[in-house]
Parts: structure tokens; sequence; C-alpha cells
């Protein structure tokens, strides 16, 4: 092992400059604030379903902590499930690995990239523990509410939402560089633009996407900090400020952060379906031209969040217009996606159920969008349980199915040891099945008239019709928080007694199977891969293997 | 299914609303189907057997890529056909304000409404204002005038069976419209989180004929100015 040398407890596993001890380190963090999101996410539906009893483990979920609740719930899965489950950690332990580089192009960066993340996590937990709470303005921080304590009572939490924001931002843009800087200076030899593997394409297309719109929220939000701090009036209309300036510059990030959290899983499943459907991906051209259109319409319908808020109504037609039309890119990358698994040898290995899981659901979040887009619509269905519905079946297939997708797939290369097969496949229908009992529910729910973010729904008789949906979806909603726990079980019990596993269990022919599992320091032997192929070639007419790998390259060390 | 709850409709474009639901519900249900009932077949029909090799088939050329783009050219003209129908019923409700017979001036506070009709003159300041507290009364059958301010953060003014939403900005005065075909006793709601005290934010909606309405403004009337 030509790049290892003698590593101490501390620069090996705590302060690590290596990309999959980075990733992985990303990954635990996830999965640990997951707890927390999903602790919240019971809460939730543990008031909805049964107002006013005390939560076990919790108590009595009073309207003040309810605001605090689904505050942290949206924050902590987005930023900090989210974000590090479906870029820091995939863009982390693959990029490297499937261009043939030894490690990212900055790994101290890549360092401080973590850690920054978890001084913003540590932040916003922190803020349970300082006088008035944490912040209580819901997910969004829609001002005035948000930008002076004289409306919630909230002072030093919500600046240290904000602080913890801006720490999680700086971390993934300094992420961001690293991958793309990586992927243009250090491919390995014969790896050109054509031949990167779709997975890598769709990790960029994320940072890319989060590059842009970053700049106005970091504004915004500094103006937020300002407001709260300060004492200036940029969001205060009582100081010749304007609260919709917040809600346009919060959106304009927020939907292409919608893409950011759905262009890796994308990856993910293009990727998987070709080594289990052993086929190549059917228009992969059309796919990446389809998804810069979508990044590009991503920046052109933000105002689909405002469209009774008060904004221009005549302004309002054109963003319903660019939202409706992203149906279109979709539905490409969706009929590729088909079209890929038509023809095929399909192998229900667990990592393909999580894909095919993740098709079958996210179908349902990108159809009930067309409700919410068309503006006529949204009138009524605004802000009802219809909006939690549908972006729950945009999210949750998006980072837990794809996030399973990915984690199943890429274990053995992470770990060296193969996850237990059953219990894999045992997760994925507890998940999907109580997924969608929890959510499908929301949807009569919603369209029934019932609003989000009320803490308490006995004030609303009218609501009655509605308990035994919302006792439903609260029960389901708690099998699902449970079954996760075989995953976790699965996840840890695996890493040291799952069986060993094979350099290339899958027959995949992207190159970070070709790394020892896991892969050392270093990631390659003394000499680099050099690529000679398309990672799609699976199934080619006339050759008697159904796969055949980018590249040559044998490990000097090969075991199993 | 997805309608069971939905609430009856009350105004004069809550049909047009709630058809325009219905027809994107029939369109999403027709491709919910077409992709699930896709996905099931290709499973089936595709997994993996002894001896039998996928297809190789790359999706470059175009006799194979126009079926898709066709599909797809399909799909664009469905989405203009909901954006025609969906800008139809926005216009109407949002951005031409037809005459309107009432007007009422609506202040949403934290956690409350105030719901105030103006005197002789139009004045909302004038002594002869009235003002009522949580309960907005509206003649059946005319056009009613909103407009909407708030006096401290965002809150929404949501009438479901009217189906009519509006948020309610501090520092602006929002105009909208409605009205209405029942006489009964509707819901308002705040659909916008303004602080812990959001859930209490409620309001009712008494829709009354032309002679209960007038004797409950005499009524206020008198409340308000001692019984004189």
């Amino acid at each position: 092992m030509s790049q290892g040398h003698h590593q101490g407890f501390w620069t090996k596993y705590i302060f690590s400059t290596d990309h999959k001890m980075v990733a992985r380190q990303f990954l635990l963090l996830a999965l640990g604030m997951a707890v927390f999101g999903g602790f919240y996410a019971f809460l939730i539906r543990w008031q909805m379903a049964f107002p006013n009893q005390p939560a076990p483990f919790f108590g009595p979920v009073t309207p003040d902590k309810y605001n605090v609740i689904i505050t942290m719930h949206g924050t902590i899965m987005l930023f900090f499930v989210g974000m590090p489950l479906l870029n820091a950690f995939p863009s982390n332990f693959l990029v490297p690995l499937m261009i043939g580089a030894r490690d990212m192009a900055f790994p101290r960066l890549n360092m401080a990239s973590f850690w920054m993340t978890v001084v913003a996590a540590i932040l916003l937990m922190s803020s349970f523990f300082v006088p008035g709470g944490p912040a209580a303005a819901g997910w969004t921080g829609y001002a005035p509410l948000s930008a002076s304590s004289e409306y919630t009572g909230v002072k030093i939490g919500a600046v240290l939402w904000l602080l913890s924001l801006a720490f999680v931002f700086i971390s993934s843009s300094l992420g961001g560089i690293n991958y793309l800087v990586t992927v243009v200076t250090m491919r390995a030899k014969g790896m050109s633009y054509s031949r990167i593997p779709l997975t890598v394409w769709f990790l960029l297309a994320a940072a890319f996407t989060f590059f842009l719109a970053a700049g106005p929220v970091l504004a915004g939000a500094f103006m937020l900090l300002m407001d709260n701090v300060f004492g200036t009036g940029f969001f205060l209309p009582f100081k010749g400020g304007e609260p919709l300036l917040w809600q346009h510059l919060f959106w304009f990030f927020g939907h292409p952060e919608v893409y950011v959290l759905f262009f890796p899983t994308l990856g993910f499943c293009l990727d998987i379906i070709a080594v289990f459907a052993r086929k190549p991906i059917f228009g992969k051209k059309l796919i990446i031209g389809s998804t810069i259109a979508a990044i590009a319409l991503s920046f052109v319908v933000w105002a689909h969040h405002m469209f009774v808020t008060g904004m221009n109504p005549t302004l309002v037609t054109p963003f319903a217009i660019t939202t409706i039309l992203i149906s279109v890119p979709f539905a490409i990358i969706y009929v590729c996606m088909f079209m890929s698994l038509k023809g095929g040898s399909i192998r229900l290995e667990p990592p393909m159920i999580w894909v095919l899981g993740f098709l079958a659901t996210f179908l349902v979040g990108g159809l009930t969008g067309i409700f919410l887009g068309a503006a006529g619509a949204d009138i009524y269905l605004h802000a009802t349980y219809f909006v939690i519905a549908h972006f729950h079946y945009t999210f949750f297939p998006s980072v837990f199915f794809g996030g399973y997708a990915a984690i199943n797939y890429w274990y053995p290369k992470m770990f060296g040891r193969m996850l237990n097969k059953t219990a894999a496949i045992l997760h994925f229908v507890l998940t999907f099945i109580f997924f969608n009992c929890t959510f499908w529910p929301l949807f009569i729910v919603g369209m029934g008239g019932m609003v989000r973010r009320i803490a308490d729904p006995s004030f609303y008789p009218q609501f009655a019709i509605f308990s035994h949906l919302n006792v439903f979806a609260t029960i389901s909603a708690m099998c699902l928080i449970s079954s996760q726990t075989i995953f976790l079980w699965n996840f840890f019990y695996s890493m040291k007694n799952g069986k060993k596993a094979e350099l290339n269990p899958y027959e995949s022919n992207t190159l970070e199977w070709l790394a020892q599992s896991p892969p050392p320091h270093g990631n390659w032997g003394p000499k680099l891969p050099v690529v000679t192929g398309d990672p799609y070639e699976y199934s080619q007419p006339g050759e008697a293997s159904d796969w055949k790998s980018q590249s040559s390259y044998k490990g000097d060390a090969i075991h199993g | 299914m997805l309608f069971n709850y939905l609430p009856e409709g009350i105004s004069s474009f809550s049909g047009d609303i709630d058809s325009l639901i219905h027809f994107i519900y029939l369109l999403t249900a027709f491709f919910f189907f077409l992709f699930e009932g896709s996905l099931i077949f290709i499973i089936l029909r595709y997994r993996q057997k002894k001896g039998v090799k996928a297809e190789h088939v790359r999706g470059e050329k175009w006799a194979e890529l126009k079926w898709v783009l066709a599909f797809v050219f399909v799909i664009m003209c469905l989405d203009f056909a909901i954006d025609m129908r969906s800008t139809k019923v926005w216009d109407m409700l949002k951005v031409n304000l037809p005459a309107t017979d009432v007007d009422i001036k609506v202040v949403a506070k934290q956690f409350d409404w105030t719901f105030i009709y103006p005197d002789k003159n139009g004045s909302y300041d004038s002594a002869d204002a009235l003002s009522s507290y949580r309960e907005l009364h509206v003649p059946v059958g005319k056009k009613i005038h909103v407009i909407l301010t708030s006096k401290d953060v965002i809150h929404d003014f949501f009438l479901p069976e009217v189906r009519l939403k509006q948020d309610v900005m501090p520092g602006r005065e929002i105009n909208a419209w409605f009205d209405t075909t029942k006489v009964g006793t509707y819901h308002i709601v705040c659909n916008e989180l303004c602080g812990f005290g959001h859930t209490r934010m409620l309001a009712v909606l008494h829709v009354d004929d032309e002679k209960t309405y007038e004797n409950w403004k005499i009524q206020l009337y008198k409340q308000m100015h001692g019984g004189v």
C-alpha cells in the first residue's frame, strides 16, 4: 500500500482528511440527526392524532413547543439529514473513487467542511438550552415573525438558528468547490466527461445548483440577523422594510434546494438501474439535457410558493406556467428510467428494490405538485395538509428511498462487508407500506381543508371528521419510525459481522468496484486505473459476459 | 376518495375551483395508473431469467427516442391545458376585481380578527364605522370587497367553504373579493403561522339574508354606542 502510512486515532477517525472517512462521518452525522428529526416528526403526528395528551418520552406538546418542533423538524431533516446524506456523504465517498482519483482536490477543506456541519448541529441543538428556546417561526422563517423577538419571544434561539444555517451553507459551499475541482482536475487517464458515471454527474449538478441558489438567501439571512440583533428593519414594514423580500430571497434558494436534495438520488437510481437491470441507461444524453433544463427552470419558479401572499397577481401566471412546465424534463427522465428497465434482466436485490420503491412513490409527489402549481387550485390547497403530503412524497422518497438505495448499494465498498439481505428487504417492505399509510391519508385530509402548522386540532370542530385518518396516519408514522431500527441494527451489526464482501459483488462496471473493499488510504495501488470504456457497457451483443469494467485495472492486493 | 371531505362550496366561483381540481385529478390519476402499471408490468415481465440476456438499447438514435419525445409533447400540451383553465380561475378571482356591493376592512393581529364596516362616507376610522370582533357578517348573494391588513406579522385569511385564501400582510392593504350563495355559518381560519397563539386565531363567517344582516348591523351599532 504505497499511500499507506501510520495514522493515529485522532487523524484517522476524528480529524481525518481521507475522503472516505469524511464521507462516513457525514453519514453517521446524518443518521444521528435523523433520530432527532424523526422524534420531532413523531411529536407532530402525536399532537395531530391525540391532541393535548402527553406524548411518550416528552410530555404535553403545547403550542409554543409545537412551533419549535415543526421548525426543528424541517431544519434538521433538510439541512442535517438530507444534505449530508445525499450530497456530502456520497460526493465525498464516490467522486474520487468513481473518477479514479486518490482523494479530493482539497482534503483539508473537506475536513473543515465536515467539522463546520458539526458546529452547525451543535449551534442548532444548543438553542434548546437558551432563554426563550429555539427558533419557532417555521423552517422557512417568514419575516416579520422571525425578524423580531417581539412576535415570538424567541431571541437567542433565532440567532443561533441563523448562525447554524450559515455554517451549513459554508460547509456545503466548501464541499461543492471540492467536488467540482476534483472532477475537473483529477480524473484518471481516459475518464473523459462522457465516461463519467451519472451518479457523479448528478452530484455535480446538485453542487452547482446549490452554488447558484445560495447567494441571495445568504444575503437575506444576513439581513434577518441584523433585524434580530441590531434592530434594523429590512423585513419589518413598520421600519420601512418589506416582508415579502424575505420570501423572495428564501424561495429563490428554496426551490433549487429541492433539486439539490433530488439530483443525487436520480444519479444513484440511474447507476443502480443499469447494474441491476444489466442494461445501458436509455437516453443518457437526453437525461443530462433534461437535467440542465430542469436546473434552469428551477430558478424561475420560486414564486409558486407565494401565489397567495399578495405578490402582484398578474405575475403569478408566468410562474405557474414555468412550474407546470417542470413536469416536462422530469417526465423525460422518468420515461428514460422506465425504458432502461424495460427489456432488462432485473435482479431484485435490496438497492434495486429501493430504486423501484423510489420510482413508485416519487411519482405521487411529482403528480400532486401539479395541483399546487396550478395557481387557481392553489388558492384553495395552499398551506393545507395536501401540501404536507405532496412534499413528503417528494422529500421522503428522495432522501430516504434514495439514501437507503445508495447505502445498500455501496455498503460493501464502504465497510468491506455485506448487509444482511433479509433484514434489508424487510426494512424496505415495512418502510414502503408505512410511508404510504402515513402520508396518503394526508392528501384526503388536506383536500378536506385541514390547514398545516396548527398546534391543536381540537380547536377546530370542523376537523373532527378527520380524526380517524389522523390517528391512522400517526400510528403508521410510529410504525414507519420504528421500522428504521431494523436498518440501524443491520447497518451497525453488519459492519463487524456481515458476510465479507467481494471486490465487485454486483458485477458493476464503474471504477469504485476495482478498489479494495474498503479502499485503503489513497484508494489505489502504485498505479492509478486507466479508463478504457463507458460505464454502461452491459449486455453487449456477442459478448460472453454481460458486463465490462470501465478499466482493466488490477489492484495490488486483491482479497476474497 | 380524495374528495370525501371537500367542504361544500358556497360561492359563485367555488365550483370553478373545484372543477379545476377535479380536472387535474383526472389527468394525474391517468398518469399515476399508467406509470405504476408499467412499473409493475416491467418488474414482472423482465425479472432475471436463466439464459435470457438483457437487451442492449442505448436510446441515442432518433428511431428509439421519437416515442419518448412524442409522449413528452403530449404532456406539454396537457400542461398548457391545465395552465389555461387555471389562469382563467386565477384571473377571475385575483386579478380582475369585479364591481362589489359591500366593503369590509379585515384587520388581523396576533391572534385575532377584527372586521370593520365603513360609515356612510366610506370611512373606516369614524365613530360610525362598525367594528366586529371575530365575527364577519355578510349579506348573501352580494359581492364583498375585503381590504386585508395586518398590524404585526403575516396572517392568512382562509375561508374554506368560499374557497378563498389570501395572505394578510403588515404594511399593506390587499384587496380581495368573494361572494356567497347560501345562508349559514362558516369558518374563517388563519392559515399562516403567526406565533404561539396561531391555532386560536379563528373567526366565524355568518352569511345572512338581507334583513338579518341589516338587523345585525343595527344591533352592533347599538352595542358600540351604548344602546342609543
